[in-house]
């Protein structure tokens, strides 16, 4: 199954055994997305949670 | 095989050079020469290269090179190139000259820019300033190239696609470099500005304004957009041997979207092994940093969006002794000859380093 990354557009191959809930990453900006629903084959990504990173300074 | 000579072996740039071309598939290093080390076997000067070859330095020959090479790297200081290159053009062979004597394409601007008239115009004609990435095209099949300064080549690849992509409004008038450079960038001959005790931990403003670079930016980026554009351009000496970080700063109204960002930088280098896209959500090295570059044929880009100001950072880094200046010249060479542009540069960076 594919789906864009909402970040740079690069696509996202997400395995046909997938499950709701599962985590995938964008292989060019490292984005990650929780597989939102999947129906007759095709899925729905919503943005993952992420922690913000400053390195302290 | 193709029988290739490297001139002004003994620098920086010249050692580079014959790093790259001793294991290089395609070529036979059949000379390398110096003013100074002639006799000298090359792994004297260049103690890296002991065990890779019995090759010695010899004195430039013009009308020899012309017998026994193909093609020539020209490695001289500026200003000193124009006198040995026209004898090699002269005589059929193909050449790659690293300095500044045939880059820019208007010879009204080498007085401006260099201090001197230039005494071939006829040649500059001639010659293609190459940078693959952006017009391999004109390379191949180009008998006489021209290889761009090292903080030139870095801040062009990531500003070229931003300004090629007019949907993205940059504003042409107002485009800022900043290059932190490393010694090596400043070449093999120690001055008191480069003896260790005044270089290390230094971040040195070296050229804060009138950069020489900022004409073949400015040069290469006009003809990709067509229109004028004006760049201002600072460099720094900053505490690595090797390495350029080049931070670019656009301004644009409206901001741009990421992804529409994205799209103008994958228009222009998919399919261009050399350039990568370095902008990532995860890990220390988000976005391009010349530690993860250093001994390879890569330029990293990546680029930051300041909504609040109409910003658009482009960041890029390179090894500013190969994808600076020997190893752009290399894939130069590989067009020029019909071969594989990667071939013999392939090698990833080193890390640690």
């Amino acid at each position: 199954m594919n789906a864009d990354c909402a970040e740079c557009g690069a696509g996202i191959s997400v395995p046909e055994d997938a499950i709701v809930g599962e985590i995938v990453s964008c292989k060019d900006c490292s984005s990650e997305y929780e597989v939102a629903e999947i129906s007759s084959g095709s899925v729905l990504l919503k943005p993952a949670e992420e922690a913000g990173e400053d390195w302290g300074e | 095989m193709v029988r290739v000579a490297v001139l002004g072996a003994s620098g920086y740039i010249g050692g580079e050079l014959l790093r790259l071309l001793l294991q290089h598939p395609e070529a036979e290093l059949v000379a390398a020469t110096s003013r100074t080390h002639a006799g000298e076997y090359v792994f004297r000067v260049h103690p890296n290269l002991r065990g890779t070859t019995e090759l010695k330095f010899s004195s430039f020959d013009g009308g020899g090179l012309a017998g026994s090479a193909d093609l020539a790297f020209a490695a001289l200081p500026h200003g000193e190139s124009v006198k040995a290159v026209p004898q090699l053009a002269d005589a059929g062979l193909k050449v790659i000259d690293l300095s500044a004597d045939f880059r820019l394409s208007d010879s009204r601007m080498y007085p401006v820019w260099y201090g001197y008239d230039h005494p071939r115009p006829d040649l500059l004609e001639k010659f293609v300033l190459s940078i693959p990435e952006i017009n391999r095209d004109k390379v191949k099949g180009a008998s006489l190239v021209s290889s761009p300064g090292c903080t030139a080549i870095t801040a062009i690849l990531a500003l070229a696609p931003l300004l090629k992509d007019k949907s993205l409004g940059v504003d042409r008038d107002h485009i800022v470099v900043d290059a932190k450079v490393g010694s090596s960038g400043a070449g093999g001959k120690p001055s008191l500005s480069t003896h260790f005790s005044e270089r290390f931990n230094v971040v040195r403003p070296y050229k804060p304004a009138g950069h020489r670079h900022s004409a073949e930016i400015e040069q290469v980026l006009a003809s990709l957009s067509g229109e004028r554009v004006a760049v201002s351009m600072s460099a720094h000496a900053v505490n690595m041997v090797r390495g350029i970080l080049s931070t670019s700063h656009l301004f644009v109204s409206p901001p741009p979207k990421p992804i529409d960002v994205w799209k103008a930088y994958r228009a222009m280098y998919s399919g261009s092994y050399f350039v990568r896209m370095v902008r990532d959500k995860q890990g220390p090295f988000r976005l391009p940093d010349p530690k993860l570059v250093i001994g390879s044929n890569f330029c990293d880009v990546g680029f930051e969006i300041e909504e609040r100001t109409g910003r658009l950072v482009a960041l890029s880094a390179t090894d500013n002794l190969v994808k600076g200046a020997a190893g752009n010249a290399v894939q130069s060479m590989n067009l020029m000859l019909g071969l594989d542009e990667k071939t013999g540069l392939t090698m990833a960076p080193l890390h640690p380093v």
